[in-house]
């Protein structure tokens, strides 16, 4: 490996100035005190506008070259389109936590300043190419969600949230590392092309090494994903943490390790295929059951969410499993359409989150067709959206994802997907009867939100009716942003 | 059997592995909670080092100096949680911090 | 003594090795919180041992200074701020402890299966590959440098990021609000 160019560091210009930015939101967030929540949440949403522009421009055209720094870094279709998702994911989180930490009480600088630097681990972790970047960029990511979990510090079950995560986390990881520990010791590299071609011969002379590494690796990534058996802490974590760093969880924590779970299993361990596919069926199918089984009987709406966050995981493994191309650019399709869904969700929640704890349970959801006929049909869309029921963006998703499943032979899975998408009807659509069908206790209007929030809910809605009507244009984009599959 | 080969350095890391997860599981403090996941980060340098002996590869040797490096910044976040746990309940013991069902 | 000459490296891995493993049942099993650290610290010690036992001389410093220096201050620290000696602890383990240790069990055993069945070589490779600096005999901290600097530059400068999203960390959820 030869001298690193400067070439190459100005093809990371988005990522370097993200970090740039957040370190500049962390300053203002702590000299200017009164002001500093409009502030530094404007100054976080215009930098990600421009990581979005930057991304476009500097990283765009390279697109299809060669992994750069070493090898440590790639830039390609597949990682832009993940680095889109990203974006969007943390500008709609802001919008959604603007005044939560505003009326919270808690500093807003910190706040912003550790999302922007868990997207940038996320930037990172779509661009790694070596386990060690790989890993090193998701525990920037983890460590700043553990913080933001933890952040309403004054409150009980926040910091409960943090520890719970905090601890299963850092197991979580110590077993990813453990497990690429071993690849490295049976085939020598870290790097994941040299992976690949190096393990055919490794799996000859050291089977059991090889086996025992790759699944501890993948159960580290599982944890991630919050795939069942390695669920535990997503209910009491997604609950007790802040709406929005629930919602941040849910969409871009889950989006960045499946993007590095796709990367690695299709271009680190592709000489496993075979033996990979078998795991990641059976978690597919146990995440699936699972998941939507204990949703169903979930009091909670933010408890009801998190599993419901769980079986999507077990959809999106369907695709994964598949390992064709199709089954890629479905998973692409998905994540995109399920963040939008699941942060407009969310948005909704926070909403009538406004009295303590209250749009918890399906009780406060009573009678909100008649109290806000706007938050009723957007949560009506987004309820549809994740059930998989047409036009939405959801059906389109499932479709795709179960008809390249079907394709490659795992006709099984596909069929346990649609049943479990069944039962999910049963829970989504329990929140749309309390909206529209029952009375509520008191018939005092729910206040309008802010222009801003109830716009960040309007475009969740419009984006996932329009991925229902004309998923085309971004179907093709997702097809353009394949992995290059050996 | 005496003499000291990479398999003797695996075996002792993954021993100190599952001791570490054993406490990580086991122990009711917060704060063994967080010793024992230094143990198992520790561990993992253990077979870095002892394969990058082998392979004469200086990749595990710098592998664990990340290592280190996250351990570092993991120990100082999870006492900054246990701080937080501290002040609101008078107690480092894990099942007097949990009220939402596991 | 000739024996001891022979075999003096290898008898040097039991003692610290036997040394680490006691040193961690320690941790997780002694009451008083400041023995459990004092453990931890015997155990890092021994683990730096056995790095320069396996020719990572600059990782037994690294080992030394940042476990054996920065976190165990950090937990020294914490455990006198919180007055852990106030603070009765009605029973070491909880309700989960039978469990996790016959998982464990069962790990180990399935574990040091393959482990015992990994066909290894009791000498290094190249061990030249540790002091050398393209064919140039150096010394181990140099040649990590090297390394370091130049093919793991990017995951060297993500790192900087982590430790500062760590001091952020700990200053947000640990000062008095």
């Amino acid at each position: 490996m030869g001298a690193i160019e400067p070439r190459e560091f100005l093809l990371l210009a988005p990522e370097i100035f993200l970090a740039v930015a957040g370190m500049v939101v962390l300053a203002v967030g702590s000299i200017g005190r009164g002001l500093a929540h409009r502030t530094t949440a404007l100054i976080s949403l215009v930098s990600l506008a421009v990581v979005g522009a930057l991304v476009l421009t500097v990283q765009g055209p390279a697109v299809g070259g060669e992994a750069i720094l070493a090898g440590m870094f790639m830039i390609d279709g597949y990682a832009l389109f993940w680095k889109g998702i990203f974006l969007l994911a943390t500008a709609l989180t802001i919008v959604l936590s603007m005044r939560f930490v505003e009326e919270g009480g808690y500093p807003a600088g910190e706040f912003y300043a550790l999302l922007l630097f868990a997207t940038t681990g996320m930037l990172f972790m779509a661009s790694g190419f070596n386990l060690l970047s790989i890993w090193i960029s998701l525990e920037l990511m983890a460590l700043s969600s553990y913080i933001l979990a933890g952040y309403f510090k004054r409150e009980r079950r926040s910091n409960e949230a943090a520890l719970k995560y905090f601890i299963l986390g850092a197991l979580s990881s110590g077993i990813l590392l453990y497990g690429i520990s071993l690849l490295y010791g049976a085939t020598g590299t870290v790097q994941l092309t040299e992976l690949a071609a190096r393990l055919p011969a490794a799996m000859a002379a050291e089977g059991m090494l090889v086996s025992l590494g790759w699944l501890l690796l993948a159960i580290g990534l599982f944890f991630k994903v919050a795939a069942v058996p390695f669920h535990v802490w997503t209910p009491d974590v997604y609950v007790g943490a802040p709406t929005p760093v629930t919602a941040f969880l849910a969409v871009g924590s889950k989006a960045a390790a499946f993007a590095i779970l796709v990367r690695i299993l299709y271009q680190g361990l592709a000489p496993l295929l075979v033996e990979w596919q078998i795991v990641v069926a059976a978690v597919a199918v146990v995440t699936m059951i699972w998941g939507n089984l204990a949703a169903v009987t979930q009091s909670n709406v933010k408890r009801m969410l998190a599993y419901s966050s769980i079986a999507h995981a077990g959809y999106v493994l369907i695709g994964v499993l598949a390992a064709t191309e199709d089954g890629l650019w479905a998973v692409l399709f998905y994540m995109l359409a399920y963040s939008f869904i699941t942060l407009g969700t969310f948005a909704t929640v926070i909403l009538l989150e406004r009295r303590e704890y209250a749009g918890e349970t399906y009780a406060d959801y009573a009678g909100l067709a008649r109290r806000s006929p706007f938050l009723a049909a957007m949560m009506l869309i987004f309820m549809l959206a994740l059930t998989g029921i047409p036009p939405t963006g959801g059906f389109f998703g499932k479709v795709y994802l179960f008809a390249a499943a079907v394709q490659s032979g795992w006709t099984w899975v596909a069929v346990v997907g649609v049943l479990m998408s069944a039962v999910s009807l049963y829970y989504y659509m329990g929140i749309v009867v309390y909206m529209y069908l029952r009375d509520a206790e008191d018939d005092t209007p729910t206040p309008l939100p802010s222009r801003l929030l109830a716009g960040a809910i309007g475009l969740c809605a419009v984006i996932t009716v329009l991925l229902g009507i004309l998923p085309g244009p971004i179907v093709e984009l997702a097809k353009a942003s394949l992995l290059q599959l050996p | 059997m005496l003499e000291v080969g990479t398999t003797h350095y695996l075996v002792l890391s993954f021993l100190l592995f599952a001791i570490g997860v054993v406490g990580i599981l086991a122990r009711r403090n917060m704060i063994t909670v967080l010793m024992s996941i230094e143990l198992v980060l520790n561990s993992v340098n253990i077979n870095f080092i002892a394969f990058s002996y082998q392979l004469g590869d200086l990749t595990g040797q710098i592998f664990a100096i990340f290592t280190i490096a996250v351990a570092a910044g993991e120990a100082a976040v999870g006492l900054g949680i246990l701080l937080a746990l501290y002040r609101l309940r008078e107690t480092t013991q894990l099942d007097g911090a949990t009220e939402m069902s596991g | 003594m000739e024996f001891l000459v022979q075999h003096g490296a290898d008898l040097l891995f039991y003692v610290f090795a036997v040394g680490a493993l006691a040193a961690a049942v320690g941790v997780i099993t002694l009451r008083n919180p400041m023995y459990c650290a004092i453990s931890l610290l015997v155990c890092f010690l021994c683990v730096a041992a056995l790095f320069l036992l396996r020719h990572a001389e600059f990782l037994a410093l690294v080992q030394v200074f940042v476990y054996g220096g920065g976190i165990m201050v950090l937990f020294l620290f914490v455990i006198m701020l919180v007055n852990l000696h106030r603070l009765r602890e009605s029973s070491v383990f909880g309700e989960y402890a039978p469990m996790a240790v016959v998982l464990a069990v069962l790990l180990v055993a399935l574990v040091l299966f393959v482990f015992l069945n990994y066909d290894q070589q009791a000498v290094a490779a190249a061990p030249g590959a540790f002091v050398s600096v393209e064919g140039q005999v150096v010394g181990n901290s140099e040649a990590v440098a090297w390394t370091l600097y130049r093919d793991y530059l990017l995951p060297f400068e993500i790192a900087s990021v982590f430790l500062l999203v760590a001091m952020v960390g700990a200053v947000v959820l640990g000062r008095k609000s």
